[in-house]
């Protein structure tokens, strides 16, 4: 198999779970700002609420990838590892937000900072949604429609 | 040591080498075929108890009970069939002996899986074939074709009142596609990717449907182990480790040779009796891979003893696999040997998971150096840190096969390894580095 065809293979093992985190993290934003506004009428409630409720998903959906990606756990191992691009600190930058990897660390570390930056600043639940849900949407379509056709691998 | 070798009236596999009729008259002539319906006659709960009892585990590699893997079958239909899924996708470096049970005694397979079809509940069987395996798929076709128009199989097989059908699949050659998930993909006209477990195949393999995917080996028993009797084939080995053994012994013996012999029978006894001895006498042995390319290797002085087996070998750290034993001697870059299993485990990973994708790459390129000695004492520990590190973390076991080379290599030669690092340093190639 070559490269190319690893590569697209990783990052098409991703793209459900990626789906996932991206509606459980939409949904559950939606639930949380709809429980903060009733409990009080509240926008900062609302608000809070949004920012650890988001932060809590984001952080268990990426516990549970964990245990596939194993990115972190090898990166105490690859900051020794006498690999070249181990040996640059730009080299374990793009490693670890998975772009000489699979893709599915940068698309989560983006998936939670467009949580954090929605709660904060959003102030409708219209701003929220299409926030969060563009963020979702952006991470999805890059991965599968932008760096998939320009790695064309051979099949097996 | 005094053991008990196989007799030729005890091997289950009597055209191994191809001497003999292999048509289907011939076949008859041995013993197969016969009274295959009477078998079918007495249940599908009859088989599986049979199959348990004569305590066969599965020849493919992993050992677990066959018998208690097809009772993993639902017992009735929810309106989905059942297949059996045959891998004859023999890939694994060193390994050939399903290669010589397709290629010469075909019957004994095709038999084995109606049999073992009929107690799953299943009418259809698929046989998945290595992509190489040419002249072996036409062997394994015209045995098919032969039993169909025998009406062994097909429409009211044997006459028992079950129908039956065998397909035959050809791979493409990858390596990955006789991981059972990964093949259930690949036959289903996708990529051989292999598929994330619960659901297991038992009950959402081939086409969504209830399967069981089982070694050539392990069906191919099957037949003679219900005319002869569990207690037959519990009666060779020891307990655990019992039935008789297809071997496939290559690299630096006198006589290379694939041979079926008793499970449990001692390493020195298989290699001076079926392969005429250690190229050079015992002493020049090195190193031995017991059970195919994916277990740990052994150092010569493990080998005097060690029984060919799954707990014997497992008590050693390796394992049986598949029993493709390869010997090596003294004359062995055993460093460049396992290289050469880790370029081929990168060039074989499906790429879904990162440890292996990545660690697999990473292992081979320090592999690499170690082989010209370019590397740091340090280096060695960090290699077995990122086999740990693979190890386990993968969705199927190719990232375990590829570990687990390296540990056995570290753990047998370590020192090895030291001197061709600490000869580099100091400017000194040793003659094996320089080759």
């Amino acid at each position: 198999m070559t490269r190319e065809d690893q590569v697209i293979a990783g990052l098409r093992a991703f793209a459900l779970p990626t789906v996932a985190v991206g509606l459980v993290t939409l949904l559950g934003t939606l639930f949380l700002t709809m429980i903060g506004e009733r409990s009080d009428g509240n926008d900062e409630t609302a608000r809070l609420l949004v920012v650890v409720g988001a932060a809590v998903i984001g952080v268990l959906m990426f516990l549970i990838l964990l245990p596939r990606t194993s990115t972190l756990r090898q990166k105490s191992v690859m900051g020794r590892a006498s690999e070249p691009m181990a040996k640059t600190a730009i080299g374990r930058f793009f490693f670890w937000f998975g772009i000489a990897d699979s893709g599915v660390i940068f698309v989560l570390i983006s998936a939670l900072i467009g949580m954090f930056v929605t709660g904060i600043f959003a102030d409708t639940l219209t701003n929220i949604l299409l926030a969060v849900g563009g963020f979702f949407v952006f991470s999805t379509v890059f991965v599968l429609f932008v760096m998939l056709p320009f790695l064309k691998g051979t099949s097996q | 040591m005094s053991f008990d070798f196989l007799t030729d009236e005890n091997r289950i596999f009597t055209n191994l080498y191809g001497q003999k009729d292999r048509s289907l008259a011939g076949v008859k002539a041995r013993g197969h075929w016969d009274g295959t319906g009477d078998i079918l006659g007495k249940g599908r709960d009859w088989i599986v108890q049979e199959m348990k009892d004569s305590g066969l585990r599965g020849r493919g590699g992993a050992g677990f009970p066959t018998g208690l893997k097809w009772s993993f079958m639902p017992k009735e239909s929810d309106g989905r069939p059942h297949y059996l899924v045959v891998n004859a996708d023999e890939s694994e470096p060193g390994t050939c002996k399903d290669r010589e049970i397709m290629r010469h005694d075909p019957h004994t397979l095709i038999e084995g899986c109606l049999i073992a079809s009929f107690a799953m509940g299943a009418h259809a069987c698929y046989i998945y074939i290595r992509g190489e395996y040419v002249r072996e798929r036409e062997a394994l076709q015209r045995a098919i074709d032969e039993a169909y128009e025998d009406g062994l199989i097909g429409k009211n097989a044997c006459g028992s009142g079950w129908d039956f059908d065998c397909y035959l699949s050809h791979g493409a050659g990858a390596y990955i596609c006789g991981e059972e998930t990964a093949l259930i993909e690949s036959l289903e006209g996708k990529k051989g990717m292999p598929r994330l477990k619960p659901p297991f195949p038992a009950n959402v393999g081939l086409y969504g449907c209830p399967s069981t995917v089982n070694n050539v080996e392990s069906i191919a028993v099957v037949p003679t182990i219900l005319r002869r009797g569990a207690g037959w084939f519990a009666g060779f080995g020891r307990e655990r480790n019992v039935g008789t053994k297809v071997f496939a012994i290559s690299g630096h013996v006198e006589r290379p040779c694939v041979v079926e012999e008793a499970m449990s029978i001692p390493f020195r006894e298989l290699v001076d009796r079926h392969c005429g001895g250690i190229k050079g006498g015992w002493d020049h042995l090195k190193a031995v891979i017991p059970g195919g390319s994916s277990v740990r290797c052994l150092r010569a002085e493990q080998c005097e003893d060690v029984l060919m087996d799954f707990d014997a070998l497992s008590a050693l750290k390796s394992g049986l696999g598949t029993a493709a034993v390869i010997v090596m001697d003294d004359s062995t870059d055993v460093i460049k040997a396992i290289w050469r299993l880790s370029k081929f485990y990168k060039h074989e990973s499906c790429g879904q998971c990162t440890p292996c994708r990545e660690g697999t790459g990473w292992m081979m390129r320090v592999m690499d150096r170690m082989v010209e000695g370019n590397a740091a004492i340090e280096e060695i520990d960090m290699l077995e840190e990122v086999t740990r590190q693979v190890e386990g973390h993968t969705i199927c076991a190719l990232g375990d096969a590829a570990a687990w080379p390296i540990q056995g290599l570290i753990a047998n030669f370590r020192g090895e390894l030291e001197e061709r690092i600490k000869a580099k340093q100091v400017g000194r190639v040793s003659a094996v580095a320089a080759e």
